[in-house]
This record gives C-alpha cells, sequence and structure tokens, in this order.
C-alpha cells in the first residue's frame, strides 16, 4: 500500500459511502481521492454524487472532488439524454410495424424516472421483443438505417444461436448502441421462464436484473448492476404487497435462486433494507450447502467494487470460473468446451499479434 | 515548490513509489512509474512545474507500467493506466512520455466537464486573451508556441477551457507537442527554448515536445478575459492576410470543435455566444511565424482600443 492511501481500502470507502451517504461528510480530503478512483474504477461516481446531493450533502464536499463529482452526473445525464433519444428512434419504427418492444436494464430505469437512471454510464440501449419477430425487428432497423457491428461468422453465429439477442446495432454518427434481445433467458438455458409471462412490472425488473447479473454474467466489474438491484428494492420495497409477489413470482417462474443470491449478495455487501421474513423465506432457494458456501465467497468477492490500486488486478481464477459457468448456464456441454477453446485460443493469438 | 528543485534520483524514486502530485492548474496529476527514462524526461520537461506533497489530493491518477504477461516475450511495452483501467493499446516502452501526453489529454477531455473544453490554444497579452481555434492542419500548436516564445502570455495549444459562470478563459499550460516540420521551425524560431526528444513514427508523424515559458506557468492559476479569436490557416509560401468573420460563423465553429459540448449543453451555449459577442473574430492566413506574429499584435491592439 502506498503511502498517501486513506487507512480504508479504497472499496470498503465505496461500500460505506452508497450504504450510507452521510458518512461522506466525515472523509478527510486525503481519502477522496481513492474513494473517487474506485468510483470511477466501477462505473458509478455520477451516482455517488446523486447519493451526496439526494443527502444534501454535496455542499459539504471539498471542492476538488465536489468538481469531479459534478462533472460525473453531467456526463451521465448527457448519455441518460441520448438514450432516451435512441429509444424514441427505435419506437418510431417499431411501432409503425406494429412490434412491441420492452425497455430493458438503463433504458427501463430512465423510462420509469428511477432518480438513480440518469446516473449510470450507458454504453447501449437494451430493448426486448417477441421472438417470432426478432428477424423482423433486425431487417426494420437496418432499412431504418442502423448498421450492424462487425463481427466475424462464428461470432455472428454465437449471439443469434446460443444468445438471447441479435448483434448490437448502432445508427451512424450516433453514440449507444441498441440491443434487440428476445427472450430474458437465452433459448437452450438450464433455466428458462416462459417468454411470454414477463411483463414490465417491478417485481419482473427485479427478477430480469438478478438473472441477468446472477446467471448470464462474469461477474467481472458489476458492482453498478447490484446497485441497480439495491436501488430497484429500495424503491419497490416501500409499495404494498411487493415483496409477497416477487416471492410467489420467482417460485412460479422457477427464479428463486437468482433472487436468492441477489438477497444475500445485497445483504453481505451492501446492507439493504430487506425485510427479515423475506430474508428467511429467501432460504428455500439455497442450492446445496457446499455449492452455496462457495457461491456467497465467490458473489461477495467478484461483486465487491473493484480495487483500481493492485495491478495487474486480483482474483483471476474466480473471474475465470463464473466466466465458464455464465456459459455452462447458456449452452450444453458438448458445445461449451469447443466454444471456450476457440475463445482461448483467440486470446491468446490476439495477445501474440499485440505483442 | 518547483520539479526542477529535485534531484533526478529523488524524481525517479517518487515516481517509482507513492508517485509524483504534479500540479497543472487548474488540475493535480498524480504519476507513478518504474521507468527511470520517463522520470528523466518528465523531470525536465515538467522542471518550472510544482509538485505537492504526496499525501494532497489529486483528480487524475496515471500509472505507466511496463506490459507482464504473455506480452512479455515481445519487444518491450508500456501501458497508460487510469483509475485502474486500460483504455489504450500498449505503446512500445520508448513512447512512454508522447503516451503520457495523449493520455492525459484523453482523461481531461472525458472529465473536466465543469468547463467548456474549446479545441483551440490560447495565448494572452496584458489581461486580454486571443483564442486560435484548430483547423486541421492550421498550425495553432506552432504558432501558439511561437507567440509564447516571443513574449506573449501561454495558456494552452489544445484546450481552451472556458468558464461556464463568466466565459473566462483558464489557463492549461501543458508541454506543446510540435509535430514533423514544426519541430525545425521552432528550434530555428526560437534556439533558446527547450524541446524533449524527438519521437519518430507517431501516429501524428515525428513528435516532440516544447517546454512552456516558465513565466506562463507560474502564471497558471490566473484566468484571463478572451479579446479575439483568431483562425490560423496555414499557406506555405503564402503572404499575410486577415479576414473579418461573422459572429455566428464563428460560434458555429467553435461550438462544432468543442469536446463537451453537447456533454454540457446549454451552459456551453451560452459561454460561446458571450464569447463570439466578447470578441473580434478574424481568419489569419499566413505562410511564416513572424508575419502571423506581427498581423495578432495588430489584432490584439485593435481589439484593446475597442
Amino acid at each position: 500500500m502506498n503511502a498517501y492511501r486513506a487507512e480504508a481500502s479504497a472499496p470498503s470507502l465505496l461500500l460505506q459511502a452508497a450504504i450510507d451517504p452521510r458518512s461522506m461528510r466525515r472523509l478527510e480530503l486525503s481519502a477522496w481521492e481513492p474513494l473517487l478512483s474506485c468510483a470511477r474504477r466501477n462505473a458509478v461516481l455520477a451516482y455517488l454524487a446523486h447519493k451526496a446531493e439526494a443527502a444534501d450533502i454535496l455542499g459539504d464536499v471539498p471542492a476538488a472532488p465536489r468538481d469531479a463529482m459534478r462533472a460525473a452526473q453531467t456526463a451521465a445525464a448527457r448519455l441518460a439524454q441520448l438514450a432516451l433519444w435512441e429509444l424514441d428512434r427505435v419506437s418510431r419504427v417499431l411501432l409503425r410495424v406494429g412490434i412491441p418492444a420492452i425497455a430493458l436494464k438503463g433504458a427501463a430505469y430512465l423510462l420509469r424516472g428511477m432518480p438513480h437512471a440518469a446516473t449510470r454510464v450507458l454504453t447501449d440501449v437494451d430493448i426486448m421483443v417477441p421472438r417470432e419477430r426478432i428477424d423482423e425487428c433486425e431487417r426494420e432497423l437496418l432499412a431504418a438505417g442502423w448498421k450492424g457491428t462487425k463481427l466475424d461468422a462464428y461470432d455472428q453465429q454465437y449471439y443469434r444461436r446460443w444468445s438471447h439477442e441479435i448483434p448490437p446495432l448502432q445508427y451512424p454518427g450516433r453514440m449507444l448502441s441498441i440491443d434487440v434481445h428476445h427472450t430474458i433467458c437465452p433459448p437452450v438455458s438450464r433455466l428458462r421462464p416462459d417468454p411470454r409471462a414477463f411483463l414490465f412490472s417491478p417485481v419482473d425488473s427485479v427478477l430480469h436484473a438478478a438473472i441477468h447479473l446472477f446467471f448470464d454474467s462474469d461477474l467481472d466489474g458489476r458492482f453498478r448492476d447490484l446497485l441497480d438491484l439495491h436501488e430497484m428494492l429500495q424503491t419497490f420495497g416501500l409499495r404494498e404487497g411487493f415483496w409477497e409477489a416477487l416471492l410467489r413470482r420467482a417460485k412460479e417462474q422457477n427464479l428463486g435462486r437468482p433472487l436468492y443470491y441477489a438477497v444475500v449478495t445485497l445483504q453481505a455487501l451492501l446492507k439493504t433494507g430487506i425485510p427479515e421474513d423475506v430474508r428467511r423465506k429467501v432460504e428455500q432457494f439455497r442450492p446445496p450447502a457446499a455449492v452455496d458456501l462457495w457461491m456467497r465467497k465467490t458473489l461477495t468477492t467478484l461483486l465487491t467494487p473493484v480495487d483500481p490500486e493492485p495491478w495487474p488486478p486480483p482474483n483471476r481464477a474466480r473471474r475465470w470460473l463464473m466466466f465458464v459457468r455464465s456459459h455452462w448456464l447458456r449452452m450444453p456441454p458438448h458445445l461449451l468446451i469447443p466454444h471456450l477453446l476457440r475463445r482461448s485460443l483467440r486470446r491468446v493469438s490476439v495477445e501474440q499479434a499485440d505483442a | 515548490m518547483s520539479v526542477g528543485t529535485l534531484a533526478p534520483e529523488v524524481m525517479r524514486a517518487s515516481l517509482a513509489g507513492a508517485g509524483l502530485a504534479l500540479r497543472i492548474p487548474p488540475i493535480t496529476v498524480r504519476l507513478r512509474s518504474p521507468l527511470q527514462f520517463l522520470a528523466d524526461q518528465i523531470h525536465a520537461l515538467y522542471r518550472d512545474y510544482d509538485w505537492l506533497a504526496a499525501d494532497a489530493y489529486a483528480d487524475i491518477d496515471i500509472r505507466m507500467l511496463p506490459v507482464g504477461g504473455l506480452r512479455r516475450w515481445g519487444a518491450a511495452q508500456v501501458q497508460f493506466i487510469v483509475d485502474g483501467v486500460t483504455p489504450f493499446e500498449p505503446f512500445p516502452i520508448r513512447y512512454a512520455l508522447p503516451m503520457f501526453e495523449w493520455g492525459l489529454n484523453w482523461v481531461v477531455s472525458h472529465r473536466l466537464h465543469a468547463h467548456l473544453l474549446l479545441h483551440c490554444a490560447v495565448v494572452a497579452r496584458d489581461e486580454g486573451a486571443v483564442l486560435l481555434p484548430a483547423w486541421p492542419g492550421s498550425g495553432k500548436s506552432t504558432l501558439s508556441a511561437a507567440l509564447a516564445c516571443g513574449g506573449w502570455r501561454f495558456l494552452s495549444d489544445e484546450y481552451g477551457l472556458v468558464a461556464l459562470d463568466d466565459a473566462r478563459l483558464m489557463p492549461f499550460v501543458r508541454p506543446v507537442a510540435l509535430k514533423n516540420e514544426s519541430i525545425e521551425v521552432m528550434r530555428a524560431f526560437a534556439p533558446d527554448a527547450f524541446i524533449g526528444p524527438v519521437f519518430p513514427k507517431t501516429r501524428k508523424g515525428r513528435v516532440a515536445h516544447l517546454r512552456p515559458p516558465k513565466e506562463s506557468i507560474r502564471r497558471g492559476e490566473q484566468p484571463v478575459v478572451a479579446r479575439a479569436i483568431v483562425f490560423p490557416d496555414f499557406r506555405s509560401g503564402e503572404a499575410t492576410t486577415v479576414k473579418r468573420v461573422p459572429g455566428a460563423a464563428a460560434f458555429l465553429k467553435l461550438a462544432g470543435n468543442a469536446f463537451n459540448y453537447e456533454v454540457i449543453g446549454e451552459p456551453a451555449f451560452h459561454a460561446v455566444a458571450a464569447l463570439v459577442r466578447g470578441c473580434d473574430v478574424w481568419v489569419l492566413r499566413y505562410g511564416d511565424l513572424v508575419g502571423a506574429r506581427a498581423a495578432i499584435d495588430e489584432i490584439m491592439s485593435e481589439a484593446e482600443v475597442r
């Protein structure tokens, strides 16, 4: 550890600030640099600024970090504006031909008017359309001027067959690409909810975010996705009947496991206000004890904010296993192994070409 | 305390350890690197800049580290790490200095939204500034370096930092990145100026960095009011001519070329409007630095009378 560092580690400073924004008032100037650096590394500086503002303490923050926080808010707000514009342009095309689209993730939080929505560092806009109309949707968007991302034939095939989306589309000159999904889980996944049953309700938003994070990602640098769940549960949790509906829905859709992971990870890292009886009831979705132990350890390790300081970044083995797991959940084993081999071989050849 | 007061060994040791907190107003940059040659190059180029105590708050944290892992077997490379992220592919290790300079510019243009970031060089005389907005190949870097070496106060060769409340220009004094023939032109024009090593075959051709005048660095925290906007238009061998530009055209050129105009939105619109209203705007076509400098002197004298 370097001499200039504050006592606490940067990730614990960030967690503390997210849990209790008012605690930022007590920080010494020397703690602000690791805190902001860590927030940037995890793409949540604008979120932190928003929390400080909501707690009415942004004015107490020393000038230099305060300027940095406001600047991050400005940049994120511009991305939110672009995302709403992209959504507006896409829906103009899709409405004309009567394809219903559901906004997902960042775009959905914006449409819902969630307070933290305009703090997310967006890179794309996600929508979901009925599975049988996804080809038509792609054709319409291409005809309206969007361009497909250049991918080799293998990646094209992978996206279309084993993932749950078509390759990203981008309108020339615009910053955000559009990701069109068809079902929430990949078609061959071991965990398949009924796509027709998904509505754009708070309960489904939470379950979607939970599947996306715990079953469909490599968990690499996904602290901000955990914050999405944190924000949703804190907002929706105040509504009458939300928790009962969430548990019921998870059970009926066979999505108890991701909900369980969400609850235990949020509880461990962000002290999210989840009622005692809900925490008890999700225990029914717990995996076998040994898996549970390993997963809880892995989830809290990997979903803790990434520390920008250690170089090269640690936890490579755990991250790689989770990357393999995200594919294991997506593809049958006889396809998985050739796919992973292909990915690693390509990574090696890219590194050699760079050298 | 200026960087020049540090002994070279101390400079190397601090870069290799907790890092050097380099004050480049209006920001503080923490640089860490085990590369001794980089420490020596920074030591020379940033001689007149202040450094702060290691526990000072830095706005930007940069590490320049040799590449490890699989790449270790190839030619030596260096990577640019900001907040634990590597936004660029590694460079050959001897290009660490230009990579640091470009990388820092890149970070600034993605972060400094407290100011409108115009793409222009800025120089000042007395209390008034001239903006030299960039046109491709216009030679704004060379022209601003020439003015800086000829007694003008140098604020930037790349960024016009405009305060959003009063449209004043904040200095952002950086080493001037001279490209290709400009290197020889400046050596001839200002033989006493310090120019760092020449880096051949970069993306932008040959590059070398000129150390800005000490007095300009010393006044790095003092903003100035813009008096004139001059679009430089270098035409080899041509005579110097100036022509007025209508305000609306100047507005579009300034705003359209800014780094964060769209990000900031309405306050940026008002800042550009205030600049254009408060300035005489000219196109300066020139074939040599002496003629250009005389023309800008004259434009400024006229603007000051106004």
